[in-house]
């Protein structure tokens, strides 16, 4: 540091992010402008001729029928995987801080193990416990709970249910593990103070919990949901966008696009759509971000 | 004060009751790679008749399986290696210094968590062809580098920040240069982050599917999720049996490595969202 000075001291620090600005270079910024720049190109992948075409990608995009039903998939895929792992995890974070339960730490890493597992060996797994004289319908015929349960994955009218079921499985750990974190974050005396000044418990939760809570919660949340957002595996595996399109959200629907039906810039534009929307809580999670840092 | 004892029972058996309910499906993948398929469809939850170790025979002897394991890891291993190289000194910088454009570079970081998966692949596959890597491993790691590094190199920010400046200054004071204190005081010190970036990064590279979708044409080249996932669709019914023990293998190692690390791995996890 002493020995440092000027300019040489100002050019100090990014000899260390040498290796760092030449990976994000050639691995991140490079293929995304790329693929930004192929949203305007018609043509194939894998060979074939490409040409400019300027946005007519996009202007077709907007004609067609399978982009909005893939982007109406996408939302309430999001919208409901959250949700559900929002109100599930909390409820498990409060049952695991309750200061009876034992075995915390235990519970709390094996709760993680479906987080651990691979998206898509998960897939396999609840294609299998889904599928029509599967796990799931041997029980509930056991249990006479459905008479006749319904093929899960194979109905259109339950496919993306079952799918966001899956994706609940394999995210509600990690927001669980979240929540307890910032649950036991939170100080007894505060909790002890309120007791004593009369409040319930359903006061505390919501007049002490919930506010002292409100930075992990947003940042969970805004995290999963653009994690959620870009899913593309559980779905793949489990059925493909079927039957007859359904459960057809937008990564997959891109991947088709791009991989299978050789029109990259078509591909390239649906990611494009995906990356604006996406930009909304991007900002949002990166203002949370520096906020953190100021306030530290 | 009998009241809340039995409360706190019954409390207790609830988390139990949901621990288990969450792992049953993981716990039936396992016991279904003892039994054949026929049994399984016959009996679709039950115990194994005996331990049949046939189905792990089959997959290792009749399939691909062992070559996709090994592509596997050699594919996260090498990802592993790479990200730590960049990120140590990256997250190291992250965390000293200030420098021009750090915030620019903050953000590329975070907002590359949601990159669409289609538009990289697209933009990846002109400079895989221009390098003649297309359906190749070392392809494949440096795809994986896009989204390990900026994670990795955020998380490590993390745990060097945690380590007072203190303690290099001290030994440059001695006389150190800074590259030489951080070597033999600094990293030392960060070794359990290293050890959970490291994990992140392995999970991350093996559990990895639509890239290697994306790029991966020759069966022989196939990693783990691949193989199974095409698995499904080679004719017929599904050979559950064969496709369960071959999923315990693939959900093994990542599984068996997050439980030895997760002390550090939780910590690193939760740290960046309390402030």
């Amino acid at each position: 540091m002493m020995s440092h000075c000027g300019y040489k001291k100002k050019l100090y620090p990014y000899c260390w992010l040498l290796p760092l600005f030449f990976v994000i270079g050639i691995v991140s910024v490079n293929p995304l402008l790329r693929g930004i720049v192929f949203s305007f190109y018609g043509g194939g992948v894998f060979g074939g001729r490409e040409r400019f075409v300027g946005a007519a990608n996009f202007i077709s995009l907007f004609k067609d029928d399978l982009f909005w039903l893939s982007l109406r998939n996408n939302l309430i895929w999001v919208v409901t995987c959250i949700s559900l792992e929002f109100i599930f995890g909390f409820l498990i974070a409060l049952l695991l801080n309750q200061p009876c339960v034992r075995l915390k730490n235990l519970y709390r890493a094996l709760i993680l193990l479906p987080w651990a597992t691979p998206p898509v060996v998960a897939g396999l797994i609840w294609r299998y416990i889904l599928s029509s004289d599967g796990p799931l319908n041997t029980f509930l015929r056991i249990l006479k709970l459905i008479s006749n349960p319904p093929s899960w994955l194979m109905e259109p009218g339950y496919s993306l249910a079952a799918c966001i079921g899956v994706n609940v499985w394999l995210g509600l750990p990690f927001m669980t593990v979240m929540l307890l974190a910032g649950l036991q974050a939170i100080p007894h005396d505060v909790y002890e103070a309120a007791e004593i000044d009369g409040a319930n418990a359903f006061k505390r939760f919501f007049l002490i919990t919930l506010p002292m809570m409100k930075s992990v919660i947003s940042t969970v949340i805004t995290l999963m949901s653009i994690w959620t957002f870009n899913m593309f595996d559980v779905v793949y595996v489990l059925t493909n966008g079927g039957p007859g399109n359904s459960s057809l959200i937008l990564s997959l629907y891109g991947y088709q696009n791009a991989f299978a039906y050789y029109q990259k810039g078509y591909g390239a534009s649906i990611g494009v759509i995906s990356l604006l929307i996406l930009l909304i809580p991007v900002s949002i999670y990166v203002r949370m971000f520096f906020k953190g840092v100021e306030t530290e | 004060m009998k009241n809340k004892k039995s409360s706190a029972v019954l409390l207790n058996m609830l988390a139990l009751v949901v621990i288990l309910l969450i792992l049953s499906p993981l716990f039936l993948l396992f016991v279904n790679s003892f039994r054949s398929t026929s049994e399984i469809l016959r009996n679709p939850v039950g115990l194994p008749e005996f331990l049949d170790l046939g189905n792990f025979l089959r997959i290792f002897t009749k399939t691909s399986f062992p070559v996709n394991f090994r592509n596997s890891l050699i594919v996260s291993v090498s990802t592993v290696l790479l990200c730590l190289g960049v990120t140590i000194p990256a997250g190291y910088a992250l965390s000293r210094f200030s420098f021009y454009g750090k915030r620019v570079l903050i953000t590329w970081l975070l907002a590359s968590q949601a990159f669409p998966g289609v538009l990289m692949a697209v933009g990846f596959v002109g400079l895989l062809k221009a390098l003649n890597m297309v359906n190749s491993l070392t392809g494949l790691i440096i795809l994986y580098m896009s989204f390990t590094v900026p994670f990795c190199s955020g998380l490590l920010k993390g745990y060097f920040d945690q380590i007072p400046v203190s303690i290099e200054e001290a030994a440059m004071i001695d006389g150190c240069t800074r590259s030489r204190a951080v070597v033999t005081v600094v990293i030392p010190l960060a070794v359990p982050g290293l050890i959970a970036v490291g994990t992140f990064a392995f999970m991350l590279a093996w559990n990895e599917f639509f890239f290697s979708l994306v790029l991966l044409q020759d069966p022989r080249r196939y990693t783990l999720p691949l193989f199974l996932a095409r698995f499904l669709g080679t004719g017929g019914a599904v050979e559950w049996g064969y496709l369960c023990a071959g999923s315990s293998v693939c959900a093994l190692p990542p599984i068996l490595i997050f439980l030895s690390f997760q002390k550090y791995l939780i910590s690193g996890l939760t740290k960046g969202a309390i402030k």
